[in-house]
């Protein structure tokens, strides 16, 4: 195994530990999203859903014309992963269900910006080390740090522009 | 259709929709909608409404 197939091991392990960690918080915390978000949460993942199986078929095609030359397929769909995810949270966001009832947006703030930091910190050294292509094809040690930062800051700036509509809103 | 009648009973009550949201346990982005019309609550949620504004379902959610 290599050290891509390493790195989507341990991303894939560390999505299971915080899925875990956030279920049973969420279990702690009852009515944590009211009836309105949660419907609108639901909508949230189908929409993510149907991404992924759009995205999914536009991959397959891809791979079957030969047309995906310059990234390899596992980066491709951990690229479309990505993707249904960011879709999820901006429609979320969106429709005032991505924080609970008495959640601050703040802590989102902090967070959301030290992963965009961070990743594109990791993106900004893979470049000036020349390691960003390899035969030809985005390595996925530079690749997928730019994706995450990516959609984490369009994640971000969404957050950003409906917190202030929300407070203007607020205040009328 | 908008929920004028919700939102004259919010504000004889001297209420802001963050504070009856808090009433309610709801966000203030649902209070908002319920009041432009764009969600149509639960009965659980109407009922909790109307017991945070001391008014009968018929008062605020009834349409003739």
């Amino acid at each position: 195994m290599n050290t891509g197939t390493f790195m989507v091991l341990g991303i894939m392990v560390g999505v299971i530990i915080a899925a875990l960690f956030l279920s049973r918080k969420a279990q702690k915390k009852e009515c944590e999203y009211d009836e309105m978000q949660l419907k609108i949460r639901a909508k949230g993942y189908q929409i993510g859903f149907y991404t992924a199986l759009f995205l999914m078929i536009v991959l397959i095609l891809l791979c079957e014309l030969n047309c995906l030359t310059v990234v390899t397929p596992g980066f491709a769909v951990y690229t479309a992963l990505i993707i249904c995810v960011t879709v999820f949270a901006i429609y979320c966001i969106l429709n005032d269900a991505f924080l609970a009832i008495r959640g601050k947006a703040n802590r989102y703030f902090m967070m959301f910006g030290m992963v965009v930091a961070l990743e594109g910190f990791v993106f900004v050294r893979s470049v000036m080390d020349g390691k960003v292509l390899e035969d030809g094809k985005l390595t996925f040690g530079s690749g997928a740090p730019a994706v995450m930062a990516v959609c984490f800051l369009a994640i971000l700036i969404t957050l950003a522009v409906k917190t202030v509509r929300n407070r203007k809103e607020a205040d009328e | 259709m908008k929920n004028l009648k919700l939102k004259a009973a919010r504000a004889a009550k001297d209420l802001s929709q963050e504070q009856l949201a808090q009433l309610c346990n709801v966000s203030r982005q649902t209070i908002n909608a319920i009041e432009k019309g764009d969600y149509n609550p639960t009965i659980n949620l109407c009922i909790a409404i109307c017991k945070a504004l001391d008014r009968t379902l018929d008062e605020l959610f009834w349409n003739e």
